[in-house]
């Protein structure tokens, strides 16, 4: 009972981070259909100028965290100026590779900046929590808690507000959306500044438990990218579901079957849904998008 | 019009295929003869019978000595790069300031294998193709040194590894030399140590799933079984964030010692972290990278009381002593294993080139004869291009690791 406690926090919590860089794929899927592969880097560069904003400018937390966030947005802007924008009007192929650029960029400049050694941020809370007679590190718990708060937000935001309900109709039908008065283009760059903002949460999530290198965001990309898959590209419960169903399998996959295994069977569920469930678990059916 | 150009785009598009994958891979050089290499293989000596260095071998000029460095400047493995061209720049500013080696100022030019084996295999090309380089330091991952060991033999180029891989030295032809000692090595002291201070019933395996990871886990697996331990393991891929699972599953087995052999010290750090939080308390044995100045700096509270098999320890010796005041001097860090053994390949081929002169072949001979003393200990040559045999059993107290013993000692005499 322990050991499934202890498995199914860590599952849960890594599960969650997944989502939250998930989540950035889906929306500027959704929004300008392409999948931006500088997802992973948009935790990870916002992971390094936490750790430079607390030890450099020896800043509080709090305020470091809210220095971070609206880097991350400003970034989230200044990509979809620069990236996305000059391309809008192209096919998605020279986007997609733009954003692998924007990645390698991000990479390589957070070394020349940061430097090669990684860098530590002390976590939210420290040490354990017992649960069920067993221990937990409390950063596991925050990672769940913060990434729950936010998901439930982003539903309000998305679901009971104008602002929300613009993004979801530039979504789902830009040239309609634009017929209907609503400025396309800004809700594309709120799409962008958003997932930056989701990607930055991440990474200031994950970087006391892992440390912040330039690969920081690599795997987790790659995983999070699976989970999309496999909760239906462009939906956006698939993608949290897709990706707390990974972090859960992967960590009991390990512990109970082989943990040689453990980033392959990420890989071979994604196989066997492209095989068998194309559309993924919440995914439409091509051709019956709206 | 459209038509017509199509068939002309999709030929355009079948030809830059080939070209691009040429371009990724670099030119292939082509193999050098013996006699390119500078000379019949006699040490280069003057009238009066002093050896000197002659232009005429590759990366030979008037004024210059050029040596090639193959490192990891950018990528996953950026961090022993970075470390690795501190100590390089600092040791060759240093044999500069002395008169450069035989008279030759000593240029390193560094090329970047971005932490890739093709990366590697580039880097060589154009240290061999276009910096023309007398001899080169390669990686410090035996994946890179594999994937560069046929050009490294038809091209006849002295190379100075850091790779442990157990058989790389045996397949690199005499070309190459290896300045830490190998897995079969330190995976043996880890268990040999395990055995005098725990005398362990079960022991269990952490390891990288690469190369340098699995290679260390068999050597230790093999020892423990052959010494009639019981062996349990369990292997993560490089920059993995959570071991809950690895960790769990080898808890349940009982183990009397928990083992190491990972390629990282961020991904050390990790699961030291996670081995606390899980409240496994079973004492810890594993390999060099618990002792890097990296793992210290992210997570000395959760590694002490570990214990490591290790070939450098900062501070051990004089030239070692010496060489950490300047360094931190320098650049206001510590130094580590990933630029200690550079700093030793580095002040080798001085030495050798001392006795051969700048022909390639009595260098390659010189290599086999001269010894020195590094930064890592004594070093000297094998037959098979052995050089650092040194391993000592460190114990994580504080900030740092102090010496318990020396490993060696605890290994069957070769």
């Amino acid at each position: 009972m322990d050991v499934v406690v202890q498995l199914g926090v860590a599952g849960l919590a890594i599960g969650m981070i997944y989502a939250l860089v998930a989540l950035g794929f889906v929306l500027i899927f959704n929004a300008v259909n392409v999948v931006n592969f500088a997802q992973g880097d948009l935790a990870m560069f916002p992971a390094f100028v936490l750790a430079f904003l607390l030890t450099s400018s020896r800043l509080p937390l709090p305020v470091a965290i809210v220095g971070t966030l609206l880097f991350a947005v400003v970034f989230g802007l200044v990509f979809n100026r620069l990236v996305y924008h000059p391309l809008r009007n192209r096919s998605f192929v020279p986007v997609i590779i733009a954003t692998i650029g924007v990645s390698v960029f991000l990479k390589n400049i957070a070394l020349v900046l940061f430097g090669a050694d990684p860098r530590r941020i002390d976590p939210l809370i420290h040490g354990v929590v017992r649960i069920f007679g067993t221990t937990v590190n409390a950063q596991y718990l925050v990672i769940i808690g913060v990434t729950v708060v936010l998901l439930v937000a982003q539903y309000l935001v998305f679901d009971r507000t104008m602002i929300g309900k613009q993004l979801q109709t530039t979504a789902q039908n830009r040239e309609m959306a634009a017929l209907l008065g609503i400025r396309t283009d800004r809700m594309i760059a709120v799409t962008f500044a958003y997932s930056a903002l989701l990607g930055a949460v991440a990474g200031i999530l994950v970087a006391p438990l892992f440390g912040v290198t330039p690969e920081l965001g690599t795997l987790i990309a790659l995983k999070a990218f699976a989970a999309t898959v496999i909760g239906g590209f462009g939906s956006v419960p698939g993608a949290v579901l897709g990706a707390v169903f990974l972090g859960l399998t992967e960590i009991f996959g390990a512990a109970y079957v082989s943990s040689d295994y453990k980033d392959a069977f990420a890989f071979v569920i994604l196989i066997a849904v492209l095989l068998l469930r194309p559309q993924g678990f919440f995914g439409e059916k091509v051709g019956q998008k709206a | 019009m459209r038509v017509q150009t199509r068939p002309g785009r999709l030929a355009l598009g079948l030809l830059a295929v080939p070209l691009l994958i040429t371009a990724g891979c670099g030119r292939v050089p082509t193999p050098t003869k013996a006699g390119d290499a500078g000379g019949g293989g006699h040490p280069q000596v003057d009238s009066a019978g002093k050896v000197v260095c002659r232009d005429g071998s590759p990366g030979v000029t008037a004024k210059e000595l050029r040596i090639g460095v193959d490192a990891e400047l950018t990528g996953k493995a950026a961090l022993s790069g970075a470390n690795a061209k501190r100590s390089l720049d600092m040791a060759v500013d240093d044999i500069n300031k002395t008169g450069g080696i035989l008279g030759k100022h000593v240029t390193v030019v560094y090329n970047d294998n971005q932490s890739t084996n093709p990366g590697a295999v580039n880097a060589l090309n154009k240290s061999v193709s276009g910096d023309n380089v007398f001899a080169l330091i390669g990686p410090i991952r035996s994946t890179q040194v594999q994937a560069m060991t046929e050009i490294i033999k038809s091209q006849r180029l002295p190379t100075m590894i850091g790779a442990t891989n157990a058989s790389l030295t045996e397949q690199g032809g005499g070309y190459i030399f290896r300045f830490r000692p190998p897995d079969s090595l330190t995976g043996q002291a880890i268990v040999a140590y395990a055995r005098k201070q725990f005398s362990p019933k079960k022991i269990a395996i952490l390891h990288d799933s690469d190369a340098f990871g699995s290679g260390g886990a068999a050597v230790i697996e093999k020892a423990a079984k052959d010494a009639g331990i019981s062996v349990q393991k369990a292997s993560y891929t490089t920059g993995d964030k959570d071991y809950t699972a690895q960790l769990s599953s080898l808890r349940s087995f009982g183990p009397d010692v928990f083992t190491t052999y990972a390629t990282n010290s961020e991904d050390v750090v990790i699961f030291a972290r996670q081995l606390q939080e899980l409240g496994i308390t079973t004492p810890v044995v594993g390999g060099p990278s618990i002792t890097s100045q990296v793992s210290f700096d992210l997570g000395q509270q959760y590694l002490q009381g570990w214990r490591a098999i290790v070939d450098f320890q900062l501070n051990a010796g004089d030239v070692n002593k010496a060489w950490a005041a300047e360094y931190q001097q320098r650049y206001g860090s510590k130094p580590d294993l990933f630029g200690a053994w550079q700093r030793d390949a580095m002040y080798f081929m001085k030495a050798a080139l001392e006795k051969s002169g700048c022909d390639r072949q009595a260098f390659l001979a010189a290599l086999h004869t001269v010894e020195t003393d590094g930064v890592q200990g004594h070093l000297t040559s094998n037959k098979q291009g052995d050089v650092n045999a040194n391993l000592l059993v460190v114990q994580v107290r504080g900030g740092g690791a102090e010496v318990v013993e020396d490993a060696t000692k605890l290994l069957p005499a070769a």
